[in-house]
């Protein structure tokens, strides 16, 4: 008990001693050369990769205090979105539209428009969230945004948090949106005109560590895509951190960093009008309104959202839906296997006898559908002694 | 939905149901009763939670795993047991609070997911204060409660309105993951040291 108590506190000790990412801390990801790439708020880790705006893809290899050192990767390939430009329309009554917004950090706010970073009480980070959720409205978008509070801003607000996700999940969305912002101290970094009117960029977090990360990945770089048609400059950049973010509750759930702490909070809600556009067309093709009403009749209505190249123009088809499921099966079997065999391995001791208790343990998970029944004789413990 | 990504969401589902279905047959249950329960807390997690004032509790989530820990507790085999899990739970309902303060509040930061922490370190408490599988159950699932509510009480000390959701996420609440794998840490923390022990007590008798 002694020991267990010696071993708790020393572990708080060496946490406390090494805790990070306090509001304002952010690290810069440079090239080996000492080229500056991005600043992130999230502490980066080797693996990490990073979409830039030009579509070029690093990955970080090795994290020197606030600095991350990535390499060059290639370039991504952004899924073709010719559809944008297509003449034919899908009529909106074979699609149940809708969408799912909460917030993590219930204290995220933005300096300049609310005179602080964060508050106990509601963050204006709500009133982005709602702004992206009247703007999709607008599209014909059913929109549910969570006002279930997550504080405090620590570890354990993605625990929190996972309940309100799951709390919409019960009306079935085709995406989930945790709406944040980022926490890197320039401003300019996130500032970008758009249609003449000063507005805010959009940076996209994808979750490495789940099953649905190919699936959030490729809905992630479809909405870069999008963007970069729609409305150059919106969507800032992809990354790709370490961490679920929830992400293992539903395929296509993202992470929004909708400016930063030291931007006008009003450029942010200038610009949930474009992301709504952009993620609309992205998750439906852009067919809004009532069946068979094509974006082109609702970009004449009085209260429509303005700007864009292919505003007015109709839309053809759904992109394809199902991208990145492959991977994600993989991921499912993969952790399946290893963990079986490993855990087979480590109380059998031998292969042969971790391959056969790997083998009953899979049976016994599917009812003795898959893997071997266990012999007269070999059935386990139900004491959990 | 499309049809690929219900089949990846129902693959996940069905090893996590898998994994639970294992952990649950250990705690006195037949495969059976394991596979009821399951049932029991998916069909809660839909269900609406029970509010008290400022408390929610969802049935699937929190309601059916705490009644299993009342349960494993009555069946203790000892006093001692019955308080030495007890303990286990206070133990690691502080340290899951505490290192929710002291961890970097970013998830990319962790070393582990935030979810899954609460589960290592229910795993670690219980198996350093019983090497028991049922206690790891009880700790991991209780700990979560209790730091959620610690959590709580500190937010309403400081005046913040907000609503204590205990097990809100239902089967995929950090309660039931923290019961879940403080067991399968547990277990394999206990597989790993018991083969240990045979290899050294072999040696032993080798040199005798």
């Amino acid at each position: 008990m002694k020991k267990l108590m010696m071993a708790l506190l020393a572990a708080g000790l060496i946490l406390f001693l090494t805790r990070g990412s306090a509001e304002g801390a952010y690290w810069r990801v440079c090239l080996p050369d000492g080229t500056h790439l991005t600043d992130v708020s999230e502490e980066p880790a080797p693996g990490d990769q990073y979409i830039a705006a030009d579509n070029r893809l690093y990955e970080v290899v090795s994290v020197q205090g606030d600095t991350a050192v990535a390499q060059a990767r290639g370039t991504v390939t952004l899924p073709a979105v010719d559809w944008l430009d297509a003449d034919a329309a899908l009529p909106v009554s074979a699609l149940t539209r809708r969408i799912a917004l909460y917030c993590t950090h219930s204290d995220e706010s933005y300096e300049p428009s609310d005179g602080a970073y964060s508050t106990d009480a509601r963050g204006s980070i709500y009133e982005v969230a709602q702004a992206l959720a009247d703007a999709l409205a607008l599209r014909g978008v059913e929109t549910e945004v969570a006002s279930t509070l997550h504080h405090p801003h620590d570890a354990g607000a993605y625990r929190r948090s996972r309940q309100t996700a799951v709390q919409l999940l019960k009306s079935a969305p085709d995406c989930l949106l945790d709406i944040h912002r980022d926490g890197i101290p320039d401003p300019a970094s996130y500032a970008v005109t758009l249609g003449g009117e000063p507005a805010s960029k959009v940076r996209i977090l994808v979750g490495r560590g789940n099953q649905n990360m190919a699936v959030n990945k490729e809905f992630a770089l479809l909405v870069k895509a999008v963007g970069d048609r729609v409305y150059p400059g919106l969507i800032k950049d992809i990354y790709m951190g370490k961490g679920a973010f929830n992400q293992d509750l539903l395929p296509r759930s993202l992470l929004l960093e909708c400016g930063t702490y030291t931007l006008e909070k009003e450029r942010v809600l200038r610009s949930m009008d474009m992301m709504a556009e952009v993620i609309d067309r992205a998750l439906y093709g852009g067919v809004i309104g009532s069946a068979g009403q094509t974006v082109s009749d609702v970009g004449d209505a009085p209260d429509a959202p303005t700007g864009g190249v292919t505003m007015g123009e109709p839309d053809a088809a759904i992109p394809p839906a199902d991208r990145g499921v492959g991977s994600g099966l993989l991921w499912v079997g993969g952790v399946l296997l290893v963990g079986l065999i490993g855990w087979g391995l480590l109380s059998a001791g031998s292969l042969r006898g971790g391959m056969r208790k790997a083998g009953r343990s899979l049976s016994e998970m599917t009812g003795g559908l898959l893997g071997k029944k266990p012999r007269p004789g070999e059935e386990h413990d139900h004491s959990g002694k | 939905m499309s049809g690929g990504m219900l089949l990846l969401t129902a693959a996940a589902v069905m090893v996590y149901a898998g994994l639970l279905q294992r952990v649950l047959d250990r705690m006195h249950l037949t495969d059976r009763a394991a596979l009821l329960l399951i049932g029991l807390m998916l069909l809660g997690t839909f269900l609406p939670d029970i509010v008290i004032g400022p408390v929610a509790v969802n049935i699937g989530g929190a309601l059916i795993p705490l009644a299993v820990c009342v349960w494993l507790l009555m069946k203790a085999d000892t006093a001692l047991e019955r308080w030495r899990t007890l303990l286990g739970c206070v133990v690691t309902g502080a340290a899951v609070y505490g290192l929710t303060l002291l961890l970097p509040a970013e998830a990319e930061a962790l070393p582990v997911d935030p979810t899954l922490l609460c589960a290592l370190v229910g795993g670690v408490v219980a198996w350093a204060l019983g090497r028991s599988r049922r206690g790891a159950f009880v700790c991991g699932t209780v700990g979560v409660i209790l730091a959620d509510t610690v959590t709580a009480i500190v937010n309403w000390s400081r005046g913040i309105a907000q609503t204590l959701v205990l097990g809100g996420g239902g089967l995929a609440d950090a309660v039931v993951l923290g019961g879940m794998l403080s067991v399968l840490l547990c277990e394999t923390v206990g597989e790993l040291v018991e083969r240990l022990v045979r290899r050294r007590m072999a040696k032993g008798g080798e040199g005798a």
